[in-house]
C-alpha cells in the first residue's frame, strides 16, 4: 500500500482550506492512519492547515523544514496534542483522549531523554510493563535484541551514545509490536555510521508490515529511506505520493553549486562544455556553477576535475536548502 | 507476530478496564518509577536534611538545659514554625509539583502518556508514592522533635497529634501540588506564594482565610489529639478541619485526573 492523497492530487496549494470547509467527508474504511482534514493552531498561529491523508504499509517520511508543523502532526497522531479542526485517526478510531490506541502505536519522540537511571533493558521492560504484555522480560530482551543493543542492554542509559540512546527509545517503542511506529527526526544528532544502522533496522520494520511515518528536514535520509514522503511546508500538505516524482519535480530546477578549486579558470572551461551544465560564473574567486542534473554533475565533476589536473577544494550545493526546494514546489 | 497475541489476553479493552491484578501490576511499575526518580534526585536529600533539623535542633535545647520540658515558647517555635509552618509544605510542594512534573520537564513523560492506561492510574500511582514518601519524611520528624521536647503522658500525645496532623497536612499539600502542576507549569511559585503569603500573612489577619489554609488543618488535628475536649478559638474546628482536608484531596484528585486526560504535549518544540 502507498500512501494516498484524500486531497487532490496535486501540488502546492491543494490542501487548500477553502476547499475543504463543510465538506461531507468520512474516515477511510481499513488505513491504518488517517488525517482528515486536521487543522491546529495555536492562538493566532495556524501550524497545521486542514491536512488530510492516509497511510498504509512501509516507510513514509514526514518531510519538511523546521517549525514546517512535522511535529504537531506526529504529536497529534499520538493522541498528545488535540485537533483543533479535523480527525485524526488510528485504525478508525480518534487518538485524541483515547489511550486505547496506544496498544497499536509506538511513538520514538524527538526528545532524547530517556530515564537515564534505567538500564536499556530495565527501559524496554518499563515500556512492556506499562503496556501490561504477559512477559515484560521476554518482549524486552526481544526489542532490545531487535534494535541491537543486547551487548549494553544492562548498562545505565545515561552512558549511551546518543545513538545508542536513539535505538533504546526505538526499543522501548517496539516492544509491544505496535502496527505503527511514528518516529519524530529519528536521525538527529547520529553520526552516518549510526544513521545506516537506524536506515536498515526502519527498512526491516517496514517489511515486516509495519506503518512507519517518520520525519526528517533532511531530503537525503527520506531519499534513501521512503519510498513516499508527505511534503509539509508552512503547515500545509505541499506534496505527497512517490518520491521519484516529487524528486524529479525538484531535479526540473537548477541547482546551483560553488566551487574552490586550485584553478576555478580552467575548471570553469573544462564545466562548461560538460552536457549537464548550462552556466558557469567566477565571482570573486568562487565558481559557481547552474546544473540541470544535481546526482549527474555531482558524479561527473571529479573525474573532469581530474582529467583537466584542477584539484577540487570545496564543493558545496548553494540553493540546496531544503525551504528553497519547498519554495519551489509551493510556487508550481 | 499479531499485536492482540502479544498482549495479555487477560488485558485487552478499552484502557483502564483491565482486570485488577493487571491494574494493580501497572500502578506498582508507575509508582516504582517514581519513587526512584523521586529519591534519586539531589532535592530530596536537602528534604531529609530538612526533615532531620526539627529533631536537631530539639535534641539541642534540651541538651544545652536552656528549655525545661514543656517549655511552651520554645515548643511552639520549633513545632510549629519549623515543623508545621515550613517543613510540611515545603515537602509537599517539592514531592506534589515533582511526582509528575519532573518528567514533564525532562521530556520522558512521554513514555508513561503513550500507553494504554487508564490516566487516573497514573495519578493514584504518583500520589501514592509522594503523599507516602512525605508522610515518612514530615510525620517521624514531628513525632521525634515533638517526644524530645515535651517528653511525659501530655508530652507523648502532642508528639502523636503533631505525627498525626503533619501526616494529614503533608497528604493535602502534595494532593493540591500536584493538580497545580497539571494545571500550570508555574505550580512550584504559586506554591510558594500559597505557602508564603497566603497561610503565612493572610491567614493570620483575616480568620476567614482559614478554611482555605492546609496549615490550620494540620493545627486543628494535632491540638485535638493532644488535648483533646480543649476548645481553642484561634483554632478550625477539628471535624471541619478533616472535612475541609478530605474535600481538598478528592477535589485536586479529580482535578488532577481530568488534567491528564487531556494533557497536551509538544506544543512549543515545532
Amino acid at each position: 500500500m502507498s500512501p494516498r492523497t484524500e486531497v487532490p492530487p496535486g501540488w502546492g496549494a491543494a490542501a487548500d482550506a477553502a476547499a475543504g470547509r463543510g465538506r461531507p467527508r468520512e474516515l477511510t474504511p481499513g488505513a491504518a492512519v488517517e488525517l482528515l482534514g486536521v487543522s491546529r493552531w495555536y492562538g493566532n498561529v495556524v501550524a497545521v492547515n486542514d491536512i488530510s491523508f492516509t497511510l498504509g504499509g512501509g516507510v513514509t517520511g514526514l518531510l519538511g523544514p523546521n517549525g514546517a508543523g512535522k511535529s504537531t502532526i506526529l504529536h497529534m497522531l499520538a493522541g498528545l496534542l488535540r485537533p483543533s479542526d479535523g480527525v485524526v485517526a488510528i485504525h478508525g478510531t480518534p487518538s485524541w483522549r483515547n489511550p486505547a490506541v496506544y496498544r497499536d502505536i509506538g511513538l520514538v519522540p524527538e526528545r532524547e531523554s530517556v530515564h537515564s537511571f534505567l538500564t536499556g533493558f530495565e527501559f524496554a521492560r518499563l515500556n512492556a510493563r506499562l503496556q501490561r504484555l504477559p512477559d515484560p522480560d521476554a518482549a524486552a530482551r526481544r526489542a532490545i535484541a531487535t534494535v541491537g543493543l543486547t551487548d549494553a542492554a544492562d548498562r545505565a542509559v545515561g552512558t549511551y551514545s546518543k545513538g545508542m540512546r536513539q535505538r533504546a527509545k526505538i526499543a522501548g517503542a517496539l516492544v509491544h509490536d505496535p502496527s505503527i511506529l511514528l518516529l519524530d527526526e529519528p536521525f538527529n544528532g547520529m553520526d552516518p555510521r549510526q544513521r545506516l544502522q537506524m536506515m536498515e533496522l526502519l527498512g526491516r520494520m517496514a517489511d515486516e508490515g509495519r506503518v512507519i511515518l517518520f520525519s526528517s528536514h533532511i531530503l537525503e535520509e527520506v531519499e534513501r529511506l521512503a519510498q513516499n514522503v508527505l511534503v509539509i511546508v508552512s503547515g500545509r500538505l505541499a506534496a505527497a505520493g512517490d518520491f521519484r516524482e516529487i524528486r524529479r519535480l525538484m531535479t526540473d530546477r537548477p541547482h546551483t553549486f560553488t566551487i574552490r578549486s586550485s584553478d576555478d579558470r580552467r575548471l570553469a572551461a573544462i564545466l562548461v562544455g560538460h552536457p549537464s551544465v548550462f552556466g558557469v560564473q567566477l565571482d570573486g574567486g568562487r565558481l559557481a556553477v547552474r546544473t540541470s542534473d544535481y546526482v549527474g554533475f555531482a558524479r561527473a565533476l571529479p573525474g573532469l576535475a581530474r582529467d583537466g589536473r584542477v584539484s577540487l577544494l570545496d564543493l558545496r550545493p548553494t540553493d540546496e536548502d531544503l525551504e528553497s526546494v519547498f519554495g519551489y514546489l509551493v510556487q508550481r | 507476530m499479531s499485536i492482540p497475541a502479544t498482549h495479555d489476553p487477560a488485558g485487552p479493552g478499552p484502557a483502564g478496564s483491565g482486570p485488577a491484578a493487571s491494574r494493580g501490576s501497572v500502578i506498582a511499575t508507575i509508582a516504582a518509577l517514581t519513587a526512584r526518580s523521586l529519591l534519586g534526585r539531589r532535592r530530596s536529600l536537602l528534604l531529609v536534611l530538612l526533615a532531620i533539623l526539627p529533631v536537631a535542633i530539639a535534641f539541642l535545647v534540651r541538651l544545652s538545659g536552656r528549655a525545661t520540658a514543656g517549655d511552651e515558647e520554645v515548643t511552639t517555635a520549633v513545632m510549629d514554625r519549623l515543623v508545621v509552618t515550613t517543613l510540611v509544605p515545603i515537602v509537599g510542594l517539592v514531592f506534589g509539583t515533582a511526582a509528575l512534573g519532573a518528567e514533564l520537564e525532562d521530556g520522558t513523560a512521554v513514555f508513561l502518556l503513550v500507553k494504554p492506561i487508564g490516566r487516573a492510574q497514573i495519578v493514584i500511582a504518583k500520589l501514592v508514592v509522594a503523599v507516602g514518601l512525605s508522610v515518612a519524611l514530615v510525620a517521624p520528624a514531628a513525632f521525634i522533635a515533638g517526644a524530645i521536647l515535651a517528653p511525659g503522658g501530655t508530652g507523648l500525645a502532642g508528639a502523636i497529634g503533631a505525627a498525626a496532623g503533619t501526616a494529614v497536612g503533608a497528604t493535602v499539600y502534595v494532593t493540591v501540588f500536584f493538580a497545580l502542576r497539571l494545571v500550570t507549569g508555574r505550580a512550584l511559585a504559586i506554591g510558594l506564594v500559597y505557602i508564603l503569603v497566603w497561610e503565612g500573612v493572610l491567614a493570620g489577619l483575616l480568620e476567614g482565610t482559614r478554611v482555605l489554609s492546609i496549615r490550620q488543618y494540620t493545627l486543628a488535628i494535632s491540638a485535638a489529639i493532644a488535648q483533646p475536649g480543649v476548645v481553642d478559638p484561634d483554632r478550625l474546628d477539628v471535624r471541619a478541619a478533616v472535612v475541609l482536608a478530605a474535600i481538598a484531596v478528592i477535589v485536586a484528585t479529580v482535578i488532577a485526573v481530568r488534567r491528564l486526560s487531556t494533557f497536551q504535549i509538544g506544543q512549543a518544540d515545532d
